[in-house]
């Protein structure tokens, strides 16, 4: 059922088993999990079946660190939550996102990645995997190479080395969890979801051990109450920590933030250009047909990625990272170009200004020292003519051309404490503090992924199949880096209160009722897409919450 | 007599720009600016909470000066309102580009192709592109006997994937039309009205 909270009368309380606050990836897979269960189930969705301006403003935010992208647009408030921003061209007019689990290095503690390290083990955690696959429609569960290979049209490059390999991602649609979960839950007789429902405060007993009842709001201006046994927060790493955070009446810091956690550790994947892969034989566009684009092999979307294999990374202390195969075609002269990008002295610079105020019309500023400059830098503007003509004259007649691969990147985030979400003094409409976001970006980051180009660079060298030329030169957090709307780790989990503000089940430390579900627990990212894993969490922490109710 | 026109509720876009993002994914235009654009203006009085969304494309207009500008003839006007451009006609010289007031074309100087499996991208390069209202949908919905702004094979991909609902496309001429019912309720305006372009997009203002 499906009930528009604007109507609710004023500080009603709806009584419930299991209250799951966001209808998002995470909450639509609770939700499913929990249809024709004996208890009852109540699904808070801040926006409504489609997302509006005003909803959408809660989200607005201050970017304080690394660039980032605008807050209030980076993801959305309605029913199907992010699942509504898969946005690949999938086939078949579909949508989707790219999926793949974690590997199994990104659940370990590793002495070069600080605060790595999950509480469980890949292992433990495959048949959840195996499931969140079932659920996203994916099946069969395999990622092994061999499985996804078409002989002869798409196969893996045969490199015989011991440091790269092929990786598998499928792509799940957005379909199943839109047009198929959606209605199954508001079908469900012990599910209610209601619509437009903001928490904006979560209400514990004085030990603030207990929470007793979550405070909703609409922004239309009613206010209601929700209570349950169970509280599962499903609302994404960013909303998530502002909840708790303004959560405060017994714990000044913040619910579950007793030592400082909340909020901390914000990562994302890195997504930047690493470099151009130049083919010692155009041939090689044959053979490479598994990574160029998407296949459809038995119906499910896959594409074929390089990886680093895991004992390389940990021989060489690297962050977990994959590169996707962009084919290009241009020019030999605008190859060189990129490489060898002419830097202009003051005597061109001054010339330039010059040629541009003529041609607008404009009055030169300071013209005396325009003419100064390019008098005393007369050589360098006359090799300057010469090298514009001769490169004009090559790009009109020689238009010999290369096929090259832009290398594509997403790498790990280290997690670090200073990347962080904190409350701004603005507030929105409800009342509560917007927030304030410090993506930061650790040495390691970026040290990482320039030692990852050198020994992709080696290895396709020796393999014979081309040359590496970089884009990453140095040891300073690149502009163009950027994330892809994967907020994660702002509500980690361990097992130590000391380390982690969720414990092994998604439980926050000190809180008997109260949950979390969602990127906001992950420890660690790796490379992998989070849907895949955001599921099989959900799906676990359906699990436990099922035996607790049992 | 048919005209497609599209609705654009201001009232309704988010910027989630899925609209860019899947013109860009499903019509592989080439390197260089999008079909699509979207602008964000933020409100100075109430930046927090104010913002509009200005997304735009192609006007399609009734008398497009990117025609009347067009020496070879390559821009012509569908007789369903269409604006389009024959790619083999166009030398692309850009007399188009410049006589545009919404900015809504463009040439791409650039020799990088972004995929070479894509062979759309590569034979638009060099030559005027600009948003076609997926005519090649609308027509291979047409001869099915779909509707075009109801069936969503038929309709213009931007608007079929609208996350806010905020996109229209229907027939102008047709009173029932959703497109129709939307300008009469509603106050619409198209953009630059004084230039007497007389666009096929409207837009409802917050």
């Amino acid at each position: 059922m499906i009930i528009d909270a604007r109507t609710l009368p004023e500080n009603e309380t709806i009584e419930t088993d299991v209250c799951i606050v966001g209808g998002g990836t995470a909450g639509i897979t609770l939700a499913k999990e929990f249809i024709g269960q004996t208890f009852s189930v109540c699904l808070l969705e801040s926006g409504g079946l489609k997302p509006d301006q005003e909803t959408q403003s809660l989200y607005h935010g201050e970017n304080i660190g690394h660039p980032y992208f605008s807050l209030d647009t980076a993801r959305t408030r309605c029913l199907g939550g992010t699942t509504t921003r898969w946005m690949i061209d999938i086939g078949n007019n579909c949508l989707g996102a790219r999926m793949r689990p974690l590997d199994a290095i990104d659940f370990e503690e590793r002495d070069w990645v600080p605060y790595s390290g999950w509480p469980f083990g890949k292992a433990l955690f495959d048949p959840f995997y195996e499931r969140a696959q079932a659920i996203c429609r994916i099946d069969p569960p395999s990622f092994s190479v061999k499985d996804w290979e078409e002989h002869p049209k798409a196969e893996r490059l045969s490199v015989q080395g011991d440091q790269i390999q092929t990786v598998i991602f499928k792509f799940g649609g957005r379909d199943p969890f839109i047009e198929d979960y959606v209605p199954e839950i508001t079908r469900a007789p012990n599910i209610k979801t209601y619509l437009y429902a903001n928490v904006i405060n979560i209400e514990t007993n004085e030990a603030a051990r207990t929470v007793k009842r979550l405070r909703v709001a609409c922004i239309s201006g009613n206010k209601f109450w929700v209570s349950a046994k169970f509280i599962i927060l499903a609302a994404g790493a960013i909303e998530i920590p502002r909840i708790l955070l303004l959560s405060n009446k017994y714990q000044n810091a913040g619910l579950g933030n007793q030592n400082d956690l909340v909020g901390r550790f914000f990562m994302e994947h890195l997504h930047f250009q690493l470099g151009l892969l130049i083919p010692s034989e155009q041939n090689i566009f044959q053979r490479t047909s598994l990574y160029n684009h998407i296949h459809h092999i038995n119906g499910v979307p896959i594409r074929g990625k390089l990886s680093l294999k895991e004992k390389v990374l940990r021989r060489n202390k690297l962050l977990n990272y994959v590169a996707q195969l962009d084919p290009m075609i241009m020019l030999y002269s605008s190859l060189r170009d990129m490489f060898c990008p002419y830097r202009s002295s003051d005597s061109v610079n001054s010339l330039k200004a010059i040629h541009s105020a003529f041609f607008r019309g404009t009055r030169l500023k300071n013209p005396g020292s325009h003419l100064k400059n390019i008098s005393a830098g007369l050589d360098d503007v006359i090799v300057t003519i010469y090298r514009a003509i001769k490169r004009g004259a090559i790009k009109t007649f020689n238009r010999k051309k290369i096929m090259l691969y832009a290398l594509e990147n997403m790498s790990e985030q280290a997690p670090n404490p200073d990347s962080r979400i904190t409350l701004s003094s603005d507030k929105d409409k409800l009342g509560m503090n917007h927030i304030r976001l410090d993506w930061r970006l650790s040495p390691i980051d970026i040290e990482s992924a320039i030692r990852t180009q050198e020994i992709l660079d080696r290895e396709f060298q020796r393999e014979g199949l081309g040359r590496l030329y970089f884009r990453l030169k140095d040891e300073n957090p690149p502009m163009r880096i950027s994330g892809g709307w994967h907020h994660m780790g702002t509500t980690r989990m361990h097992v130590d209160p000391q380390k982690g503000v969720v414990d092994e089940n998604s439980r926050i430390h000190g809180m008997s009722n109260l949950y979390v579900a969602g990127p906001s627990v992950f420890p660690t990212g790796g490379y992998a897409n989070p849907s895949l894993t955001i599921v099989a969490l959900a799906a676990r922490l359906a699990d436990h919450i099922k035996m607790i109710m049992k | 007599m048919t005209h497609w026109a599209m609705i654009i509720d201001l009232t309704k876009c988010v910027a989630c720009e899925t609209c860019i993002e899947v013109c860009r994914q499903f019509n592989k235009p080439p390197p260089g600016p999008s079909w699509r654009k979207s602008i964000v203006h933020e409100m100075k009085n109430n930046p927090s909470e104010k913002q509009l969304f200005l997304t735009m494309s192609c006007m399609h207009c009734e008398t497009p000066t990117c025609l009347e500008v067009c020496p070879t003839g390559a821009t012509y006007r569908r007789s369903d309102g269409i604006v389009d451009i024959d790619l083999n006609l166009c030398l692309g010289c850009g007399a188009c580009v410049v006589a545009c007031p919404y900015q809504a074309r463009s040439i791409s100087k650039s020799d990088i192709i972004s995929n070479e499996i894509d062979v759309k991208s590569k034979d638009r390069i060099g030559i005027c592109t600009k948003c076609n209202f997926c005519l090649q949908h609308i027509d291979a919905g047409l001869e099915k006997g779909l509707k075009p702004g109801i069936d969503p094979e038929a309709t213009p991909r931007c608007v079929r994937f609208c996350l806010a609902d905020a996109l229209y496309f229907g027939d102008l001429e047709d009173p029932e039309s959703e497109v129709s019912r939307l300008i009469q309720d509603n106050k619409v305006v198209c953009m630059q009205e004084a230039l007497g372009t007389n666009p096929s997009v409207y837009y409802i203002l917050p």
